[in-house]
């Protein structure tokens, strides 16, 4: 009974064209079939947030969207922020910070911190709580993220880059 | 095709994706996940009549999609719907606006686009703030007002915030249009197939609103008070997380009321909450104690205003 459906929509700045099945859920798309395995599955009901990736530059749970719902937007995952063999300003403040233990909300962690910046050059302590107390983390207890993200706000300020 | 075999010499079962179907439909013994979500038609109708038609052929087999958040979690718990009918194409879900005194909120608005729209805020700032609480900051990027009321969960919370503002929810239905007051979802209706096209929240000057949700899971309260020219009317909605909301409604006069009557004010309406409040999480003594220490304060800080929002 399923249909194949057309979608057009840009990832990490290439211009796609597939058909996917009505019931594809996003994430699959984007690991099973795209490659973007930076985009893990976990919780599946949209709580956890490692499968967060950004549409048209919000931080979505790639879990809870159907493929089709991403017609005419701009996917972008981890795998698009590592640039001619440049890392992105919150890839490289990830590593100075450690914010990281196991990697595994990482890739999540990162969209959405890329997505707070551009929303945001500025966010105060609280912003970025807040924006992080989106995503779970089991192993740092959230502090090594706090600072990457503030470090990240502060690489990008401080070089004008974009994050 | 190889099963699971009950007892003595056990096969091999099939594996990956085609045995999570396989167990999900035969066995229960595989929670169901994203690879157990059912096939389903396709339509993505650009006006609300066009929706309907959508649904309306489908038999009762169809369901409405915006965000998307709650509906593929329902599908994975087990909704099987012959249809979804998108609307994320749908012109006029997603305005914010005045009809005279009554704030207009399309069914498709975002949380994030209603938290943090100034006609929200600028007609009652703490609705904004409420609004600009619920769920996490990507959740609010993609789920919407009309969702988390049609989703009929009880731990969504803007049924208790409409029910204390007493909005209407406007819907269309092939026939004709039809409102309800918030409370009203919970009973069933409208029937299926019914389009939630706005949320209107009516004489919004009246209003003064508190929301607390610092208890969730436990509890969260709304409270609306409206100034109208005889009284004060006071509606208190609770929420919880396995109960549906329940409200207690107050009429006084502020001039009739000294600054010790708050306590037996807040104490007589949180009383009048149905017993049924209770769950496993709290008791529904707890809850009418909690509504009324919140209740007490809220009605101090609505009388000390004494302005309007």
């Amino acid at each position: 009974m399923s249909d194949e459906i057309e979608v057009c929509f840009r990832l990490n700045g290439e211009q796609l064209t597939l058909c996917a099945s009505t019931n594809e859920i996003l994430s699959s798309l984007l690991r099973d079939r795209l490659g973007c395995t930076s985009v893990k599955i976990s919780c599946e009901r949209g709580v956890c947030g490692s499968c967060t990736c950004l549409v048209d530059g919000l931080p979505v749970a790639s879990c809870s969207v159907f493929a089709f719902d991403v017609e005419g937007t701009t996917v972008e995952t981890v795998e698009g922020l590592y640039i001619d063999g440049n890392l992105s300003p919150v890839q490289q403040a990830f590593i100075e910070c450690s914010g990281f233990q196991c990697g595994y909300c990482t890739p999540g962690m990162i969209m959405l911190a890329t997505a707070l910046l551009r929303e945001c050059a500025q966010p105060d302590e609280d912003t970025i709580r807040s924006w992080i107390d989106s995503n779970i983390c089991r192993c740092t207890g959230y502090q090594m993220i706090l600072e990457s993200v503030a470090g990240a706000r502060d690489l990008t300020l401080a070089e004008g880059a974009n994050p | 095709m190889r099963c699971l075999a009950r007892g003595g010499t056990r096969s091999r079962p099939p594996h990956g994706w085609r045995a999570m179907k396989i167990t999900v439909g035969h066995t229960g013994l595989v929670a169901p996940s994203q690879h157990s979500i059912p096939s389903f038609r396709l339509h993505r109708p650009v006006t609300p009549t066009e929706a309907l038609r959508a649904v309306a052929s489908e038999d009762d087999g169809a369901v409405y999609a915006m965000g998307t958040t709650d509906l593929i979690a329902q599908m994975r718990e087990g909704l099987r719907p012959s249809a979804v009918v998108s609307l994320r194409g749908v012109r006029g879900l997603r305005r914010i606006d005045r009809d005279g005194d009554t704030l207009v909120i399309g069914a498709g608005v975002s949380h994030y686009e209603g938290g943090g729209h100034p006609l929200v805020a600028a007609s009652l700032p703490s609705l904004a703030d409420a609004w600009g609480q619920i769920a996490n900051v990507r959740i609010r990027f993609r789920a919407t007002i009309g969702g988390n009321i049609m989703a009929r969960r009880p731990r969504y919370e803007m049924s208790t915030i409409l029910d204390a503002l007493e909005a209407e929810l406007c819907f269309m239905t092939t026939n004709a249009q039809e409102s309800l007051r918030a409370d009203e979802v919970w009973k069933e209706k409208p029937g299926p197939g019914a389009l939630l096209t706005t949320v209107r929240v009516p004489r919004i000057s009246e209003l003064q609103f508190r929301y607390d949700r610092s208890n969730r899971p436990l509890i969260w309260i709304a409270t609306a008070m409206r100034h109208t020219p005889t009284a004060m009317r006071v509606r208190c909605a609770v929420g919880s997380e396995h109960r549906t909301p329940a409200a207690s409604v107050l009429e006084f006069k502020p001039q009739d009321i000294g600054p010790t009557d708050l306590e037996s004010m807040a104490h007589d309406a949180a009383s009048r909450l149905p017993r049924e409040t209770g769950e496993t999480t709290a008791s529904d003594m707890y809850r009418r104690r909690i509504t009324a220490v919140h209740l007490r304060r809220t009605l101090g800080a609505f009388l000390a205003g004494s302005q309007h929002e």
